[in-house]
């Protein structure tokens, strides 16, 4: 193959791959506004805390898997306690007020990241070797195969739970109608409060299987949310596959952006994606509309 | 409004003198508190409040969340900058700063203003990254991130030292504090406040909420552009990472904590954030602070234990994260390292605590402690205006047909109305009525057929072309707006503002006495019969009343009586939805009946009231019933 | 077996309910009768706990369940089929009646097996409901998604049902199916309360009877006597 183009494609797969990071993230949206139609506007932040909990957790000698396993229940109870705490009480009463209060939450986040685990970029081990495979002159490295099957498993995962299990269920019919539910013997606020920490707990597993590419640093966050913000938004709140699709997509195109313009435009592509679906659709490609009631 | 001080002044005039003052002050300041870093912080401040009272444009009066101010203060600031190198003159260089942040502010308004909510606040948020990388990336032009200097250029052959420049940002800020004032009390300002609360009421009213939505984030963006022109010339060096993520937090925390929709708000925020910085390096003043903030934010929950009661979330939160800063204060070694977080716990606090920020707080106390004398009402004239006579029906339907995922909620409907007509629509619940009124008002657009106001087909689905065409309407969930007087509620609806004629429709729904409380404050009665009102200012041939009569008590059912009848007497034609059968059958020259989306029946009430159909249709046939003696599997319980 | 005493409830403030007093002894079908907006359906909702009562106590098999949320009353068996019919119309028809059951099915592992043998009652009932259970309930016609409500009801099997305009925008073929069932539940000895907006059928099929009017009870007693009523039809048509 011509070299050139052999290194485009080598960007747009292992940015691809990448990608299946931010439809994880994005996928966390999903849940939460399914749930109560709020997302948290510091998402990326969860990822963040979730990779240096999992790094952390790694250094105090734990298995691998043990480590993420502790990332992740951490993150699930950071999603709980955000929806309780900034979310809960502002939705009640109908205000924008939950957007600052998860910003705010965000914010408190990165603070206390450089605090306790200092301002730095720090690497973070992974079990497998850093040895890559070849794919017709593409090479794939373990951990990015690692991000895109690790992301792929736990939407599957969540996904079969909501169809497969009385409680995914129920948490599908809080959110179709939570006066419904309520009738139905079902606790809408810990449906709620349920999909917030599957959420949460998402976000941390995305930070522990994208810190081996990428380095865990408490400005990892800023960038992640609005990537995965513009993922949920051009795929629309419902599909999860679109979710995987827009990812693979817009992993690939800031790739190619940051190669062919120069790193410092890597992000763009997500930025103009998400401007322009929120102009042009802003219920999302694979989205339904809406319908105004008075 | 009992009690307090009576000063025998206006509220206006007292909040004027008070501005003067802290104007006077602030002038003043440089002569006693003579150190550059003083003036550098003072005209900092200076420069905020103009920034800030941008913001409350749309965070406040809009009532939307914009992440972009900080990146359209940034544009501003470069566009200034890129005007003195190319060597234009001071006026023109500030002018280009406001143009630097307008015409981007435009390109993300047209598209984001359909938004709301978490996607505005999203559009707004990838707009400033995208605003800051392009500015680090264009190198060629503004230097990327080595940054650019610039002089300051002359004010009109003048040179502006520190502290000129310092009186000069004042002034500036004065002028645009009136403006801001000017602007937000105007009918722009009253039809802005009106679409956060209502857009659609905004819409069908005839008012408009995108060019509303849009006057209000131009004024934002250009008082952005302004300010970051005047934030290059007096720092003179300009950085892209200045203006990123940090600063917007640092800027919403200064609009919520100031107080929204309110100039005192915001050059109060302005105030605090210029400080907080310098507070954070001052240990003592530091703890003294967090320890106000603590016994104000303990206040509320201790009083709920008081009382026996669990504090409420919005008590305890705030007082958790005050408690939270008052451990930083006592623990943390270099506070400056905690800044984002201490920024993250104030800004938690006020927006939990005090949703209507500083200002807000204190302006309800001195409402209570000093009474003020109240604004002169305007003497009523005028009043319902007569449409003008035409021969073309005032509504027309042709076939028109609507369902909502499978289910028909409208099929196949005709009518039409005369001049000065009372039709009533009736029918069972969920037969149609309301689908039908909205798709008249263009709420809705028809699957099939056509609608025609006075002779005029209107524009599918759109409520401003119905209003034009002469339609207006009231809810069966009321739409109030909730922030505006009942009479700015009417003076809003006006084609343009008569304050005399919108006394005289207040008495006409019985509410002059009303006229100066909020919507707020209004019993559900009175806000029903203000409906009225409002959609009278908008000078209709066409009202449509949609349950006028819903969760009336008797007296003012009567009174509706009276009011729906001398409306009529003006020529205006009146489509009615009601379930009271007396306010039908005393109003209505004809009714027309629904049931299960088609109309059924149409004639005068007492041909209706004999109607078999429509006595089946209300009191359900007999054979529906089903006689005993069927057997059906059943549950036991 | 319900009694709710002095109730005064409403939304924002203004009180629709002014003063609601009624009760339904075991084993009876109550009828609410009234116009448009009289109140049915804010008692209705503020008895299974949608709506919290400003003043007023509601009791419950001889326990007191004012201010409880809705799903704590509902697993004690007062159980609501809410006006329009709120099925959950993105799951299938059977995935609606499963969460009828919510409460007594495990949350992980066999529930379909467990909640088999009260999902075919159902179905014998409504035989509509079996062909099509696979499909999303928002796709059934109104009478479908009706008989859906209902037997979602029924899967928590609960000790009293309030029906909430049951017939609501449906058409009258489809209405006496509706009206047959509710029979059919009142002859196996179910409680009902039935708020209703056509007079003459909900009389039809009721022992009792409240006549609603502007948020208060304007008249009461046996069905049969005010169906006779001439001031029944009176008030109704106004």
């Amino acid at each position: 193959m011509n070299p050139e183009l052999l290194a485009y494609a080598q960007m747009a797969v292992s940015g691809g791959l990448m990608g299946m990071a931010y439809a994880l993230v994005a996928y966390g949206f999903q849940l939460t506004f399914a749930a109560g139609k709020a997302v948290n506007f510091g998402q990326g932040e969860l990822v963040m805390l979730g990779a240096f909990i999992g790094l952390t957790l790694t250094g105090t000698g734990l298995p691998y898997w043990a480590s993420i396993s502790g990332a992740v229940a951490a993150g699930a109870a950071l999603g709980w306690f955000v929806e309780k705490s900034a979310v809960r009480l502002a939705l009640k009463q109908h205000n924008e007020g939950w957007i600052l209060l998860t910003i705010i939450l965000g914010l408190f986040a990165v603070s206390a990241a450089e605090n306790i685990w200092g301002r730095e970029d720090l690497p973070y081990p992974a079990p497998w070797d850093d040895g890559s495979i070849d794919i017709f002159g593409i090479s794939v490295t373990w951990p990015e195969l690692a991000v895109a099957g690790g992301a792929l498993g736990v939407m599957l995962l969540v996904e079969i739970a909501k169809r497969y299990t009385m409680t995914g269920i129920a948490v599908q019919a809080v959110s179709a109608d939570p006066d419904a539910a309520e009738l139905c013997g079902i606790r809408s606020d810990a449906a709620t409060s349920l999909s917030w920490a599957v959420s949460g707990a998402a976000a941390a597993f995305a930070g522990t299987i994208i810190a081996p590419v990428t380095t865990v640093g408490p400005t990892m966050a800023a960038a992640l949310t609005l990537k995965a913000f513009s993922v949920a938004v051009v795929a629309g709140l419902d599909s999860a596959i679109g979710l995987v699709l827009t990812g693979i997509f817009l992993g690939s195109a800031e790739n190619l952006a940051g190669f062919m313009l120069g790193s410092g435009w890597r992000e763009t592509p997500g930025l103009v994606l998400l401007m322009l679906a929120l102009a042009l659709r802003p219920q999302g490609i694979f989205g339904k509309t809406i319908i105004r009631k008075v | 409004m009992s009690g307090g001080i009576n000063l025998g002044i206006k509220e206006k005039t007292a909040e004027h003198l008070a501005r003067l003052a802290l104007f006077c002050f602030l002038a003043f300041l440089p002569m006693i508190w003579q150190s550059q870093y003083a003036l550098g912080l003072l005209t900092l401040m200076a420069v905020y409040g103009i920034l800030l009272i941008g913001l409350d444009a749309t965070v406040g009066y809009l009532g939307q969340v914009n992440l972009a101010q900080a990146a359209l203060f940034g544009l501003g600031a470069y566009g200034t900058a890129l005007a003195i190198q190319s060597g234009l003159p001071f006026s023109l260089a500030l002018l280009a700063g406001v143009m630097a942040a307008l015409l981007p502010g435009a390109a993300l308004a047209l598209p984001s203003l359909r938004l709301d909510g978490p996607q505005f606040a999203l559009s707004t948020l990838s707009f400033a990254s995208l605003a800051v990388i392009v500015l680090n990336e264009s190198e060629s032009i503004t230097n990327g991130a080595l940054g650019i200097s610039v002089p300051r250029p002359l004010f009109f052959s003048m040179e502006l030292d520190a502290r000129r420049f310092y009186w000069f940002c004042l002034i500036v800020l004065s002028a645009v504090w009136w403006a801001s004032g000017l602007l937000f009390k105007s009918r722009i300002g009253l039809a802005i406040e009106a679409l956060r609360d209502s857009p659609t009421a905004t819409d069908a009213l005839g008012i408009g909420s995108l060019k509303h939505k849009a006057v209000a984030f131009a004024w934002g963006s250009s008082l952005a552009g302004f300010a970051g022109g005047l934030h290059v010339m007096n720092f003179g060096y300009l950085q892209p990472s200045a203006f990123g993520y940090d600063l917007m937090v640092i800027l919403l925390l200064g609009v919520v904590f100031g107080g929204r929709r309110n100039q005192w708000g915001a050059f109060t925020g302005a105030a605090a954030v210029t400080m907080l910085p310098n507070l954070l390096s001052n240990r003592m003043m530091f703890s003294v602070f967090v320890t106000l903030g603590c016994l104000v934010a303990f206040t509320a929950p201790l009083k709920a234990l008081l009382a026996r009661r669990r504090p409420a979330f919005s008590e305890s939160a705030p007082a958790a994260g005050m408690a939270l800063c008052f451990a930083l204060a006592l623990f943390v070694p270099n506070l400056e390292l905690w800044r984002k977080g201490i920024f993250a716990l104030f800004l938690f606090s006020a927006v939990v605590g005090l949703p209507e920020g500083i200002t807000g707080a204190l302006v309800s106390e001195i409402r209570n402690l000093l009474r003020f004398s109240p604004e002169p009402l305007p003497a009523a004239t005028g009043g319902i205006s007569e449409p003008a006579p035409s021969d073309t029906a005032p509504l027309r339907t042709r076939n028109i047909s609507k369902s909502f995922g499978g289910v028909i909620a409208v099929r196949d409907i005709s009518i039409a109305t005369e001049q000065g007509e009372i039709l009533g629509l009736i029918g069972p619940n969920g037969s149609g009525k309301t689908t039908l009124i909205n798709l008249v008002t263009g709420l809705y657009a028809p699957d099939e057929g056509s609608v025609e106001i006075s002779g005029r087909r209107i524009r599918q689905g759109s409520l401003m072309a119905a209003s034009a065409a002469g339609a207006s309407r009231t809810f069966q969930n009321l739409q109030p707006f909730s922030s505006l007087t009942a009479l700015e509620s009417i003076t809003v609806c006006q084609r343009k503002i008569d304050k005399p004629a919108a006394m005289a429709l207040l008495q006409i729904v019985g509410l002059e006495s009303k006229a100066r409380l909020r919507c707020s404050e209004l019993s559900f009665g009175d806000l029903r019969f203000l409906e009225i009102g409002r959609a009278l200012a908008t000078q209709p041939s066409l009202l449509l009343l949609d349950e006028p009569a819903a969760g009336m008590a008797k007296p003012d059912i009567a009174r509706l009586i009276e009011l729906i009848s001398s409306i009529r007497d003006y020529g205006i034609t009146i489509l009615i939805i009601e379930h009271h059968q007396d306010v039908i059958t005393e109003v209505c020259n004809r009714v027309a009946v629904m049931n299960g989306g088609r109309l059924i029946a149409l004639g005068t009430p007492e041909e209706i009231r004999r109607d078999p159909l429509v006595v089946e249709a209300y009191l359900g046939g007999e054979e529906t019933v089903p006689s005993s003696g069927d057997n059906h599997a059943i549950l036991s319980c | 077996m319900l009694k709710a005493e002095n109730i005064f409830a409403g939304y924002g403030g203004s009180n629709v309910l002014k003063g609601i007093t009624i009760e339904v002894p075991e084993g009876s079908c109550v009828a609410l009768v009234g116009a448009n907006g009289a109140g049915k359906s804010t008692l209705a909702k503020t008895l299974c706990g949608l709506l919290i009562p400003e003043k007023g106590r509601i009791v419950f098999n001889g326990r007191d369940i004012t201010g409880l949320c809705a799903s704590s009353i509902s697993r004690k068996g007062l159980c609501l089929c809410p006006e329009g019919r709120r099925v959950f119309a993105p799951l299938s028809v059977e995935e609606n009646l499963l969460l009828g059951a919510f409460p007594r099915l495990p949350s992980i592992g066999p529930f379909r097996k467990k909640a088999s043998g009260d999902l075919e009652k159902i179905y014998g009932m409504f035989p509509i409901l079996m062909d099509r259970k696979s499909q999303q309930a928002g796709s059934l016609s109104g009478g479908e998604q009706q008989m859906l409500a209902i037997g979602r009801v029924l899967m928590a099997k609960p000790r009293m049902v309030i029906l909430d305009e049951p017939s609501l925008g449906l058409a009258p073929i489809v209405l006496k199916e509706v009206f047959e069932a509710i029979v059919g539940l009142r002859r196996a000895g179910t409680t009902i309360l039935l708020s209703e907006q056509f007079a003459k059928n909900a009389l039809a099929v009721s022992d009792r009877a409240y006549i609603l009017e502007n948020g208060t009870v304007v008249l009461e007693g046996p069905s049969s006597e005010l169906a006779r009523d001439p001031s029944v039809i009176e008030a109704y048509l106004g």
